[in-house]
């Protein structure tokens, strides 16, 4: 790091190797942390899943009992979703919204680190599962009665709740910490209007995660009590309405796909507008639509149960406001459009996935607005259709924006570009893959074969589909291995990437790749939406000029590679940039956390060692300086 | 002549967008999370205690008169903690500790309060296992209960920065607000589960 | 050697083109292979009005998926960088336009709402409600209640168990009752109406109204545990008079056996098996299990899974494990010879 006199005065580096990282603080090394993990559990989930089609292959194999079959596909969907979407999203957020916004890191760079370790841990507890006599085995929701002790008696569902727990903490904390820094460590001249779809878009989700996550872990805490201390709390025998359990889950569970697909649409938003050389089309509609779906995502978990026998105003209603969002949904789409529309558009792998997640998007949108009709949804749910109707907005979309994201900001994350021919090459087997796995899927659900089943009725072309469902997995499986082969081979290369390989508009782009620790030299000042586009093609900015205020006196011109200036006005008072220093308080008390979250389930006297060591993690990080 | 700026203990620690200290934004913003997981404890409080379909039930066992001394122990215990906020804004570091440690131990007094009731209710048969309303009673007072417990560590942790940092004046009042939020939250919290538990069932 | 023109950059435009009808041929091809999906060969009421609504979204679904796509990929090959292409213009949006496409949506929602709302109601409530009926080709009252992994039918008006296969009159209207002895089941059957979830503690309600005779196949819907897979069930419509008949039969204590099923009858009686199962007319009188008075004129058995023959029953009886692995009928260790006599008894019992 640069060490000039009286210029950058950098925390030194307490740690190296494998202690670096257990005791980082900084925003882009627990960004790369979480998407490293997040990408581990996507192939482990992915392994769940080829292993899944595989027993699927054809009706009465034998390949997986029907006790692993349960444990492993609600592995899969716990994976997908709490251990690679969610973190990989988080990381993604982590690395590049605190450099959209001009920050040098997280408001709470301890509380970032301690966020990630809790969220690890909470994986490694859900999978011990499979060595300790039981991974977790009544599906990703654990529907009570299903749950409960007398019908899940291994420790698998114990585990799970514990998980869960941990991890929404992880997700809690996360939530915080965003909101926090996105509003409040802006880089000067940043209002809101002119933060990036991205930002805009994690900060949204962020108050999802706030508001979702409490109710996900009232249900654990309720559901691991009566496992464990007989609390009745879903025994019908004691006069408990099952239902409770649903209603608390989807009052999370709905919100959850908003927090899995928001952040996506903001990587869309990103990259369009570069591969295109135009401004976002409709930024103000892109940020209200984004608010509105966030809002509404609170108030249709019930879509999720129209057969548990509700009443018809009830299901009505419901179906109403899952209608609605369908609205802000398209407003989006006509946005992406409309960006790409009189642009000039560069078939770059980013911008290739990009297209391919609107793609496949309008196609999960579509079987979601099916799903929100109340007598379809009563014939089609709990079936093949919904399976394909989550793919295709989670893997055809989350998935394929997150191959998007890590092919765009690649170079910026890492120094290295990707190759775009296997780049390409992946992408269109992603794209078969995909559709082959999962099309069939709409029609085998309509043509009556349920979910979460280990084998199916010899019905006149299950098998075929089936088989065809499961060759289109494997393709899938090609894909991810072309990609790690493009991830290894590009790491191992000496070519430096540029600063800005792609001609991009915003702040990320404006430092070298990857960012020094401080990020930027010295904190821009913002006058425009595309901060970075206007400053190289000032005569091309947004046709709406007046957006962009008049050149301060004294403002820092970006991109600003000189060394920091110590006079520079928009430092704090020392003249030296201060960064947090590392700590191993946060994965300390993750691990006190977990090591409360075992004794619970196994050896309640051991309980008060896990609290002890998270109190002296508590207790050391109180006395350490920031 | 100088002019002593009286520093009020409110300036961020660094600048900030909003001018708003970054622990208090986050302190609010984590108050909401809190909000919606108590609220959920509380809704199920409210639709599963009606459903239980053996005693005791909360008219049998549950009183006031502790219950109430208690709350009073609790609200006095806010009392404590603004009075100790406000000497800290006044730079005066002993009250605010003296202030601080009253606070503490009215909260420990009333979750010695609650334990004792614990007591009473468990010699009357409510138990977790026992019926609905025992499980939710039990898990929504005691969460709330470890919420306490927590407030009082974390006023202890402050007394000792406050005794150790004593120099730094304008952050003592920032700590000392910082756990007050979260202490007023917590006894609010409290006023809503005896209004709901207690007040509408006797 | 020659470039293989698709995998070209120009080729883009070959493969997304040539893709199409390729992808609607193998699509083709496939539907081919399972005709029209289970909820779209509606025989009853409420399936047929259900099948309707579908019918309508479906093309309104692929109207707009034809039309954006189109949309899509038009925009994105009509604008692809050209060689020499100017900056383009900075447009930031379009007011009007963003009117229509935020107005057009919400109309063809609201329509589609409407629709939802129509078919709704007309499906949510039985024209005939619950009630003690003495015609029994009229209103036929069914408790279905659901065990893992087995289903249980009762015909409170008839005095009838039976398990796995229902048998309705056509042109009656049907209430089904769903209760669970155990965790969440989902009963359902495509062709003849929509599911709804049986749950422990509470009571939900379906009806049907069969319009074609038939024997159609349903499945447990709703993840159960072990053996959700196998816990299906047959509906038998069949015309009013068959009807009758059938309930006539299943009214009967169990029939007489000679022979080896008589030493079948024997053997089951001295065992185990009558802790779980009730034959009317013997000393079995279990209820943990399904009812097998009739069990011989079932056509399938272990959740409507394996078809009623000797050789699969037998099979079943010297290890159910085997079969339906972790089910709850355990292996009381039967000798070959003592299970196939044991099946020939029970499928007698017609």
């Amino acid at each position: 790091m640069a060490t000039q006199a009286g210029a950058v005065s950098l925390q030194p580096r307490r740690a190296t190797g494998i202690w670096r990282l257990l005791s980082t603080t900084d925003h882009k090394e627990i960004g790369l942390l979480y998407i490293y993990s997040g990408f581990l559990f996507f192939l482990l989930g992915g392994l769940e899943a080829l292993l899944i089609r595989v027993q699927l292959t054809q009706p009465g194999m034998r390949f997986l009992s029907p006790e692993l079959y349960n444990q492993i596909f609600t592995m899969h969907g716990t994976t997908m979703i709490f251990l690679f979407a969610m973190p990989i999203l988080i990381g993604l957020a982590n690395y590049l919204a605190i450099l959209m916004i001009g920050a040098r890191d997280m408001a709470f760079p301890r509380l970032n680190a301690f966020s990630f370790w809790v969220f690890l841990f909470g994986g490694l507890v859900m999978y011990s599962g499979f060595i300790l006599g039981g991974a977790p085995d009544a599906g990703w929701f654990a529907y009570a009665p299903l749950a409960n002790p007398e019908y899940s008696p291994s420790h698998g569902m114990d585990l799970w709740a514990m998980g869960i727990i941990l991890t929404g903490i992880g997700s809690i904390v996360t939530a915080v910490n965003l909101i926090v820094t996105i509003l409040n460590l802006r880089a000067p001249g940043m209002t809101l209007l002119r933060m990036p779809v991205f930002v805009w878009m994690v900060l949204i989700t962020a108050f999802l995660m706030l508001f979702a996550l409490p109710s996900l872990t009232v249900d654990a805490v309720l559901l691991f009590l009566e496992r464990n201390f007989g609390a009745p709390f879903f025994l019908p025998a004691q006069g408990a309405n099952p239902l409770l359990w649903q209603h608390l889950f989807w009052f999370f569970g709905h919100p959850e796909v908003y927090i899995l697909i928001l952040p996506a649409f903001g990587i869309i938003s990103e990259i369009i507008p570069v591969f295109s050389s135009k401004p976002i089309f409709g930024y103000r509609a892109l940020i209200l639509s984004g608010l509105t779906i966030g809002v509404l995502g609170f108030m249709v978990w019930s879509h999720h149960m129209f057969a548990v026998g509700n009443s018809p105003a009830s299901d009505a209603s419901f179906s109403l406001s899952s209608m609605i969002i369908a609205v802000p949904t398209s407003i989006k789409i006509f946005n992406w459009i409309a960006t790409l529309w009189g642009g000039r558009v560069e078939f770059k792998t980013p911008l290739l996935h990009a297209i391919g997640f609107i793609a496949m998007f309008i196609i999960g949108g579509l079987s979601g607005v099916m799903v929100a009709i109340v007598p379809f949804d009563q014939q089609i749910t709990q079936t093949y259709f919904v399976v394909a109707h989550l793919h295709y907005v989670l893997f055809g979309g989350t998935v394929l924006a997150v191959f998007a994201g890590v092919f765009y900001w690649f170079p910026k994350m890492t120094g290295r570009m990707l190759s775009e021919t296997l780049g390409k090459w992946q992408f269109w087997l992603m794209l078969i893959g995909l559709n082959l796995t999962f099309f069939p899927m709409h029609l085998l659900g309509m043509d009556g074969m349920p979910r979460r089943v280990y084998t199916y009725e010899d019905n006149p072309g299950w098998a075929l589909w089936n088989s065809l469902e499961t060759i289109g997995s494997f393709i899938l499986g090609l894909a991810i291995l072309l990609f790690i082969f493009n991830v290894i081979r590009s790491l191992r290369s000496q070519e430096q990437a540029p600063d800005d390989p792609w001609d991009g508009h915003t702040l990320e782009w404006a430092t070298s790749s990857p960012p020094p620790a401080y990020n930027f030299a010295s904190i821009p000042t913002v006058r425009s939406l595309r901060p970075v586009w206007d400053q190289k093609y000032p005569e091309f900015t947004d046709e709406d000029s007046s957006k962009i205020d008049p050149e301060p006196p004294g403002s820092v011109t970006i991109p600003n590679t000189d060394p920091p200036q110590p006079t520079d006005h928009t430092e704090p008072v020392e003249g030296n940039i201060h960064l947090p220093s590392s700590s191993f308080n946060p994965i300390l008390i993750a691990f006190g956390l977990t090591v409360v979250s075992y004794a619970a389930i196994y050896a309640l006297w051991f309980m008060p060692v896990g609290i002890l060591i998270s109190m002296a993690g508590i207790v050391l990080w109180n006395w350490e300086t920031p | 002549m100088e002019e002593q700026k009286k520093l009020t203990g409110h300036e961020p620690y660094q600048p900030t967008t909003l001018g708003i200290d970054s622990r208090k934004l986050g302190i609010w913003v984590f108050l909401a999370s809190e909000a919606v997981f108590f609220s959920g404890l509380i809704a199920t409080y409210l639709i599963v205690t009606v459903r239980s379909t053996q005693g005791p039930y909360p008219n049998e066992v549950l009183s006031l008169p502790l219950v109430s001394v208690n709350t009073f122990v609790l609200i006095a215990s806010s009392l404590a903690m603004v009075i100790a906020l406000s000497n800290a804004e006044e730079n005066k570091i002993h009250r605010t500790v003296i202030w601080l440690i009253v606070t503490a131990v009215l909260g420990l007094v009333f979750l010695g309060g609650q334990v004792y009731e614990f007591i009473h209710l468990f010699h009357n048969g409510l138990t977790l296992d026992q019926n609905l309303f025992g499980a939710s009673f039990y898990t929504l007072t005691g969460t709330h209960g470890l919420h306490v417990l927590s407030g009082i560590i974390w006023i202890i942790l402050v007394i000792f920065q406050l005794l150790k940092f004593r120099g730094d004046a304008s952050q003592a009042a920032m700590k000392v607000e910082l756990t007050g939020l979260y202490w007023h939250f917590v006894d609010l919290i409290w006023i809503i589960i005896f209004t709901v538990v207690y007040l509408l069932y006797t | 050697m020659r470039k293989i023109r698709l995998l070209t950059p120009q080729g883009e435009k070959r493969r997304v083109v040539y893709s199409v009808p390729i992808l609607i041929f193998l699509s083709l091809i496939t539907a081919g292979c399972t005709g029209v999906p289970a909820m779209l060969d509606p025989s009853s009421v409420s399936a047929a009005r259900v099948a309707d609504l579908t019918w309508s979204i479906l093309a309104i679904a692929t109207a707009v998926f034809l039309v954006v796509e189109a949309l899509l990929l038009y925009t994105a090959f009509r604008y692809k960088r050209r060689p020499g292409a100017e900056m383009p213009k900075q447009i930031t949006g379009n007011v009007p336009l963003e009117i229509a496409w935020t107005s057009f949506p919400a109309i063809v929602l609201a329509v589609v709402f409407a629709l939802t709302l129509g078919t709704l109601l007309s499906i949510a409530n039985s024209p005939a409600p619950v009630q003690s009926s003495s015609q029994p080709t009229e209103v036929v009252n069914v408790r279905v209640i659901g065990h893992r992994w087995w289903w249980e039918f009762q015909y409170p008006d008839l005095d009838i168990t039976t398990a796995n296969e229902m048998h309705i009159p056509v042109g009656a209207t049907v209430n089904l009752q769903l209760e669970s002895v155990d965790v969440i089941h989902s009963f359902w059957v495509p062709e003849l109406g929509t599911k709804k979830d049986a749950i422990p503690g509470l009571v939900n309600h379906i009806w049907y109204r069969a319009t074609r005779p038939g024997r159609y196949g349903g499945a447990c819907s709703a993840f159960c545990g072990q053996q959700h897979s196998l816990m299906r069930l047959q509906v038998v419509a069949e015309s009013p008079e068959e009807f009758l008949d059938w309930v006539e039969n299943q009214q009967a204590p169990a029939v007489e056996v000679t022979g080896v099923a008589a030493e079948g009858r024997e053997a089951f009686l001295a065992s185990p098996c009558t802790g779980c199962h009730a034959i009317e007319g013997t000393s079995a009188v279990g209820k943990s299990g399904p009812d097998l008075t009739h069990y011989g004129s079932r056509a399938r058995f272990a959740g409507a899974s394996f078809e009623n023959n000797l050789e699969n029953v037998t099979a079943w009886i010297m290890d159910p494990q085997e079969l339906k692995p972790g089910n709850l009928m355990p292996d009381l260790g039967m000798t070959s010879g003592v299970s196939a006599k044991i099946a020939e008894y029970l499928l007698s019992l017609k």
